[in-house]
């Protein structure tokens, strides 16, 4: 790892939303509520005209809800390798991609929000890096 | 290296592709001395370029793309930065896609990627028509009306997912726990090594 930067967020412990159809007659109406927990705290409710079953508004409630408590933004630049990789090597990181990261402090797990590819030629060298932001969650993750 | 019209070619000296979960294009700024072909670079935009670079194997796929010079900007230093965006999306859709979500595939492919891994994935979303009258996308490109599909229901449209012959829809977030490590990250300080 070349370098690693972070950068923090928090969000309430949110754990119920209500998630809407805008048109009377063709929406519908979701509450959605993490399960084993008591559903008291909302998130701010969100709308669209094309929540039309439930099925779509749960998982919109889902994703929702998975947006809260302490989280980090964190950059990390590696060396981008070509396949097949050689133990320690590290591939190419797509966004959506889960990641997981052994450090010092121990392992944790995060998903690629977006990647940086950097690509330098200086004399005879080529350099290739990649810049992955991860979302890190601490509460609801490690 | 850059092939222009002409087959007038451009030595690339420093370039970065940037990519995020919700890019379907990709913004390609492409650093590049001034040389013989440079200087027959017409200023107009839409010239088309063809990227044949190919650096450790990784960009073997942009060589067969056509791009498209979107404006050209003089730097100093001799140096001019052709900013260049896909025309093309790169999205082969399935035909249900067009009447709702493939939320079939996503669940593939993130089962592909949880497999032994000990977590689990979840996204329930199904196929859906929307009723007449409930929304319109006159002024939205296909993808854009596919995004917001993908968008109402929490998701987000992967356009070329390493593993799946179609586009798929997947999930902004996980429900956490985030598992599934495809990739391993060592590191061995926390500070430039």
């Amino acid at each position: 790892m070349l370098t690693e930067s972070l950068q923090m967020r928090s969000a309430p412990l949110y754990d119920a939303v209500v998630v809407t159809g805008e048109l009377a007659g063709k929406g519908v109406t979701c509450k959605v509520r993490r399960s084993g927990e008591e559903g008291r705290l909302y998130a701010q409710q969100v709308s669209s005209p094309l929540i039309t079953v439930p099925a779509a508004g749960a998982e919109r409630g889902r994703n929702i809800l998975c947006d809260r408590g302490e989280q980090a933004a964190v950059d990390l630049t590696v060396p981008l390798f070509a396949q097949p990789l050689k133990p320690g090597e590290v591939g190419l990181v797509l966004p959506l991609d889960l990641v997981e990261v052994v450090g010092a402090d121990g392992t944790w797990h995060g998903q690629c929000e977006s990647l940086r590819i950097e690509v330098s030629a200086d004399d005879q060298a080529v350099v290739i890096e990649q810049t992955a932001t991860l979302e890190r969650h601490y509460t609801d993750a490690d | 290296m850059c092939c222009l019209p002409g087959d007038d070619r451009l030595g690339s000296k420093r370039s970065h592709e940037p990519c995020g979960r919700a890019i379907f294009g990709i913004t390609l700024p492409h650093q590049a001395p001034i040389c013989a072909g440079a200087n027959g670079l017409p200023r107009a935009h839409l010239v088309p370029v063809t990227v044949v670079a190919g650096l450790h194997g990784f960009f073997g796929e942009v060589a067969k793309r056509h791009l498209q010079v979107e404006s050209l900007r003089e730097e100093k230093r001799a140096q001019r930065s052709l900013a260049t965006i896909s025309p093309h999306r790169h999205v082969r859709m399935a035909q249900n896609l067009s009447v709702g979500i493939a939320g079939w595939e996503s669940a593939r492919v993130i089962a592909e990627e949880l497999a032994d891994t000990g977590f689990t994935g979840e996204y329930d979303t199904v196929d859906w028509n929307v009723p007449a009258g409930a929304w319109f996308y006159d002024a939205s490109t296909p993808l854009d009306a596919i995004s917001a599909l993908a968008e109402a229901s929490g998701g987000v449209v992967q356009s070329t997912p390493p593993r799946s012959p179609c586009a798929c829809v997947r999930p902004i977030r996980r429900a956490l726990g985030i598992g599934a490590p495809r990739h391993r990250i060592t590191c061995c300080r926390r500070t430039l090594c």
